[in-house]
């Protein structure tokens, strides 16, 4: 009883806090700004040949009309490539991954038109929707953590007792995986490999999408975590089930099945890294792509992302014990889930109302934030940080609540 | 008095059988609006209470479907009662049936390590007792085999020497001795006496009665889940051959 009311005064605050959000973003005078550009982006004119645009995030800008180079520097006068351009009916759209706020075209015609685009509205929809949901979310996991602490309590301190377990199930997992196949772990690089130059040669030549950095490390990237998502989410969704056998003779903690199966896919995903690398040192060798500083933080998406699916996982696992159909509908949400998320296509080529909606889906941040560290040398903005951890923290939050409350029913339905 | 090893307190432990399987989310939710999921509840387990000493040997008797199983899967923790508690001081090595914990396509000794975590082992502690589980085992020439070769009595003897062999606290027998040959047998019975006087606290179930008698100190009789009897092992065996 205490817990609803606790829960109840939590969502009304965050209600509160989230309309408060959403007036001030959403007022009629803040939308007259982002008309000509987020947060007062200024754009002037000053000979009739040169564009400058002076604000902040300036992305997704468009243009209409003949330019012949285009300059954009961040706050720190950091020059920067755009992460990519798009052409659509006439205009051009130069996208800089949110971070310049300065950009100059120069050799601009005089019918030239240059415009910023008010993307940035839809990161404000996510933000609100986080405002609300977020908190409500940790609150109701943390109020079921304190209801049962010492069986909470229990849970972690099995973690300790059961590594051995943890790093004996993945190596057998690794050893099985590639068991009677010549090539054998090579699969885990030569697979994302193989299909890189498939989509390559679909998406390059005969669908032609133009990315800035070319198509092969744009889809590489994408791949590369869509992937460790769509294989842990397959291994969990049955790994409680499968684990069966042992949950049925020995006590166990139920959660080593899906946190196995999520860090196995980890394993695979880092040995897909090599693909990455062997494919940015060709191109690095025939100068199409530079090395940046940036490249350094490879791991933070990757952390962001393995929270964020254990979570998810813990959910899957949990579902599919009660009803296996979730099984079977799975294969058909990745599908979806795949052509939703920007990997074989960037994001400013659908339609913006589209684009809205794309964001709320957690990995276009994450495959997003990768690709801004590993091809085009950006450094995410702290709202990029705080989204993809949100989205983590929410699915880790709901899912380890979620797992907790139905693991000793587990054993009376496998 | 020390506390006891086990101390079961009032375990009741009901299933609810649904009358027809309902395992798919439409199936479920026409059920549950026209409110027809209805179920058969069945008590396996109903009001049992004992108190088991350290070093104590205690065997668990019964008819078939009398329960015996499900009390050994609540003490070691794989089922919770629905109602009462259970309180256990120390390491419980459960070999509630043959094989818990084997992987048939990986080696006797990938299988050792496995088996050892899956008991919450110390990696060192399994390597150290390594070439004991071996020889008990008797499978020193098939170290480097895959377990999906093995006979039944051959995965039976791994996995009572790992369990046994780990020095556990409370050591649980379901059935298992029925399995090897009678030379094997014999090994493991020496074995579970050897473990009794340093202390472990045994639960065995068995039908066979002798073996019962051979071993335990002490006796709980299980009759639909209730209990018969708890007592010396003469006196129970006496009423329980004469049912």
């Amino acid at each position: 009883m205490k817990k609803k009311l606790i829960l109840c005064a939590v969502a009304v605050v965050c209600l509160a806090l989230a309309l408060l959000f959403g007036v001030i973003n959403f007022s009629a005078d803040n939308l007259e700004n982002r008309k000509n550009g987020y947060e007062n982006a200024e754009i002037s004119h000053p000979d009739g040949k040169v564009f400058v645009l002076d604000g902040k995030y300036l992305n997704n800008v468009k243009v209409n009309g003949k330019i012949e180079s285009v300059c954009a520097f961040t706050a720190e006068g950091e020059p920067i490539l755009p992460s990519s351009t798009t052409q659509k009916n006439d205009d051009l759209y130069y996208n800089f991954g949110v971070y310049a706020d300065y950009v100059s075209f120069t050799g601009a015609d005089d019918d030239t038109v240059v415009t910023v685009n008010p993307t940035s509205l839809n990161v404000n929809v996510m933000l609100t929707f986080f405002i609300f949901f977020l908190p409500l979310c940790l609150a109701w996991a943390i109020l079921n953590a304190i209801e049962d602490k010492s069986a909470f309590k229990k849970d972690i301190l099995a973690m300790k007792r059961y590594k051995y377990l943890l790093y004996d199930l993945v190596s057998r997992d690794i050893k099985t995986k590639y068991r009677r196949s010549v090539l054998g772990i090579l699969w885990s690089v030569l697979n994302p490999l193989l299909m890189m130059l498939v989509l390559t040669a679909v998406f390059s030549q005969i669908i032609r999408v133009e990315v800035e950095g070319g198509f092969a490390l744009f889809y590489l990237t994408g791949y590369i975590i869509f992937n460790f998502v769509s294989e842990s989410s397959g291994f969990s969704l049955v790994s409680v089930i499968n684990g069966g056998g042992l949950i049925k003779k020995v006590y166990l903690p139920k959660y080593v099945f899906p946190l196995e199966k999520t860090i196995f896919s980890l394993v695979n995903m880092l040995f897909s890294l090599t693909a990455f690398v062997i494919v940015f040192v060709i191109f690095l060798i025939t100068g199409q792509v530079q090395l940046h500083a940036t490249m350094l933080l490879f791991f933070v998406p990757m952390i962001y992302v393995f929270v964020f699916s254990l979570g998810l996982n813990l959910i899957l696992s949990t579902l599919n014990v009660f009803f296996r159909d979730v099984g079977h509908l799975w294969g058909v949400f990745m599908t979806v889930w795949m052509y939703a998320t920007p990997i074989i296509y960037p994001i400013n080529i659908v339609p913006e109302w589209l684009q809205g909606i794309i964001r709320f889906n957690p990995l276009y941040h994450y495959v997003t934030y990768f690709r801004n560290v590993m091809i085009y040398g950006t450094l995410p903005s702290f709202t990029d940080n705080l989204i993809c951890i949100g989205f983590a923290l929410l699915f880790l939050a709901v899912g380890v609540t979620v797992f907790r409350k139905n693991q000793d029913k587990f054993v009376l339905h496998i | 008095m020390s506390n006891p090893m086990i101390s079961v307190r009032g375990v009741t432990m009901n299933f609810n059988m649904p009358k027809e399987k309902v395992d798919s989310v439409k199936e479920y939710l026409i059920r549950k609006l026209k409110r027809r999921l209805s179920y058969d509840k069945f008590t396996a387990l109903d009001n049992i209470s004992i108190d088991i000493e350290r070093g104590e040997v205690l065997g668990i008797i019964g008819l078939n479907g009398s329960g015996k199983s499900t009390l050994l899967k609540v003490i070691s923790g794989i089922l919770k009662p629905s109602d009462g508690e259970v309180i256990t001081n120390g390491t419980i090595s459960p070999l509630i049936e043959l094989g818990a914990g084997f992987d048939p396509d990986l080696t006797t000794r990938e299988n050792i390590f496995l088996n050892g975590s899956v008991l919450g082992f110390e990696r060192s502690f399994i390597r150290e007792k390594y070439d004991e589980i071996l020889d008990f085992a008797e499978l020193r020439d098939y170290e480097n085999v895959a377990i999906k070769n093995f006979s039944s009595g051959m995965v039976a003897r791994l996995g009572f020497s790992i369990a046994t062999l780990v020095k556990p606290d409370i050591l649980i027998v379901d059935e298992i001795l029925a399995v090897g040959d009678f030379l094997f047998q014999q090994k493991c019975e020496a074995r579970i006496s050897e473990m009794m006087s340093g202390g472990t606290t045994v639960l065995i179930v068995s039908h066979s009665i002798e073996q019962i008698e051979r071993l335990c100190s002490r006796i709980l009789w299980l009759d639909h889940g209730k209990t018969r009897m708890i007592g010396d092992t003469a006196t129970v065996c006496e009423q329980y051959k004469n049912m």
